[in-house]
């Protein structure tokens, strides 16, 4: 049986994806998590708060519910750390569970890295043709140029709202309509969850691509042994 | 009920496809099967010929002969079925044929997955860039076509052949080419998951099977 490691960028497990990943992966994939912040003190987690406000952030949610913001190339060094781990483990396939990027990561050579990034980016173009007016949701209002950026590039006419997978159904409900008229909506973070789906899919009539559930379809395909 | 619709490149039948689509989406998902050559007679069948220089297609007739059909010519078939299907309710329909086709026009309020789309760019998703992948295609003379496809996308590329309707014990013997490869894509819908199992026993290599990964996409889009 081959074995998928999923790296949170937060604390594991992951009750939002990681019982979604397993469901779409079946018996037949072994699927084991590790968060960067596993084990960290809480001293520990605010020293790697970004040093400069030209740094870009992280913000990842807790197991209390507060949540934490971090600077990216000082995770590096921790991303490497869990790497080696799932190496030393027998990890087949690795996932770091961020559509964001990092720099600076060394996979070592019996373990496959895949960034979450460029699964759903591939998913996206897989499932919806260039050109058509595709829908983005990020947590935050910042985050809407930056992803609006990305799928513009290739090639769609996008539409981007808001909504934080840990905020509240009102701010969901004003992302939907922003989206109605979009052919297909991406959610964009591993945060949201069915629920969150189900939800923008009633509201915007729109098909909708679930970060995490596509996650767990491409690798399950990938490493199943039926 | 929430429908999908299936769309072959040879009478609706010719389905190998159906058995692991329904696997994958479920009871609760109406297959909607409909084929480019569908109520078709072997005279307008002939005439869909290939003309010389055009890179032809290969499908099965109902009644299991195989035939080579000119992809410009299924093009408008494949147009029809999509308005007919979406007249019946049908809003979302795979295309399974990992091959590209010019000029398809989805009418407003139908998308349609292609084959092509959905393998090229789960293989971007999930092999690295710069990996060993393993290509195979069902007969040898596509090999350079397909090889050259991912060689173009930065894969080390191995190519090998095996019909999806021949031997399983030559499709083992050529699989072994594949060995050491990272992930091998099986590039056509013809592969089901008893040429996924053999071949990934004579490989040792992760799999990436063209109709599953539709399935599982199509499956998804109607959660």
């Amino acid at each position: 049986m081959k074995t998928l490691g999923l790296l949170a960028v937060g604390q594991s497990p992951r009750l939002d994806y990681g019982p979604v990943i397993r469901a779409l992966a079946g018996p037949s994939v072994h699927v084991t998590e590790k968060g960067l912040l596993d084990g960290l003190s809480r001293e520990e987690m605010e020293a790697l708060a970004p040093r400069s406000s030209s740094e870009h952030p992280v913000i990842s949610r807790l197991d209390d519910g507060s949540s934490v913001v971090m600077s990216k190339p000082l995770l590096t060094g921790l991303v490497n750390a869990k790497l080696r781990e799932f190496s030393a483990e027998g990890v087949d396939v690795a996932v770091l569970m961020c559509t964001g990027a990092f720099e600076g990561v060394v996979c070592p050579k019996s373990l496959t890295l895949l960034s979450g990034r460029d699964i759903i980016d591939g998913c996206v173009r897989a499932a919806v043709p260039a050109g058509s007016r595709l829908g983005a949701l990020v947590p935050l209002a910042s985050q809407e140029a930056f992803t609006g950026r990305k799928f513009e590039d290739m090639g769609y006419e996008v539409v981007t709202a808001h909504a934080s997978p840990y905020g509240d159904r009102a701010e969901l409900e004003r992302a939907a309509v922003t989206l109605r008229g979009c052919g297909a909506v991406v959610l964009h973070c591993m945060g949201y969850t069915r629920e969150h789906r189900e939800f923008i899919a009633q509201a915007s009539g729109a098909m909708v691509l679930q970060s995490s559930a596509l996650v767990g379809h491409v690798c399950a395909e990938l490493l199943s042994e039926r | 009920m929430k429908r999908l619709g299936l769309i072959s490149i040879g009478q609706s039948t010719d389905g190998d496809f159906v058995p692991v689509i329904r696997d994958i989406v479920g009871t609760d998902v109406r297959l909607d099967v409909r084929g480019a050559l569908d109520g078709l007679t072997d005279e307008d069948i002939a005439a869909m010929a290939p003309r010389p220089g055009e890179h032809p297609v290969v499908t099965e007739l109902s009644d299991g002969r195989s035939v080579r059909v000119s992809k410009p010519m299924l093009v408008p078939h494949l147009n029809r079925i999509m308005r007919e299907m979406l007249e019946s309710g049908t809003t979302l329909g795979c295309l399974m044929c990992t091959g590209s086709f010019e000029g398809l026009e989805a009418p407003e309020g139908f998308a349609l997955l292609q084959g092509r789309q959905i393998i090229d760019h789960a293989v971007l998703a999930v092999c690295p860039p710069g990996a060993k992948l393993g290509v195979l295609v069902p007969l040898a003379e596509q090999e350079a076509l397909s090889g050259g496809k991912y060689r173009d996308m930065g894969y080390d590329v191995v190519c090998g052949h095996g019909n999806p309707y021949g031997d399983m014990k030559e499709l083992a013997e050529n699989a072994r080419v594949f060995r050491g490869c990272f992930a091998v894509v099986m590039h056509c819908m013809g592969y089901g998951r008893e040429h996924r199992r053999v071949v990934a026993e004579a490989s040792g290599a992760l799999m990436l099977e063209a109709n599953a990964v539709m399935g599982r996409m199509a499956g998804e889009l109607l959660v």
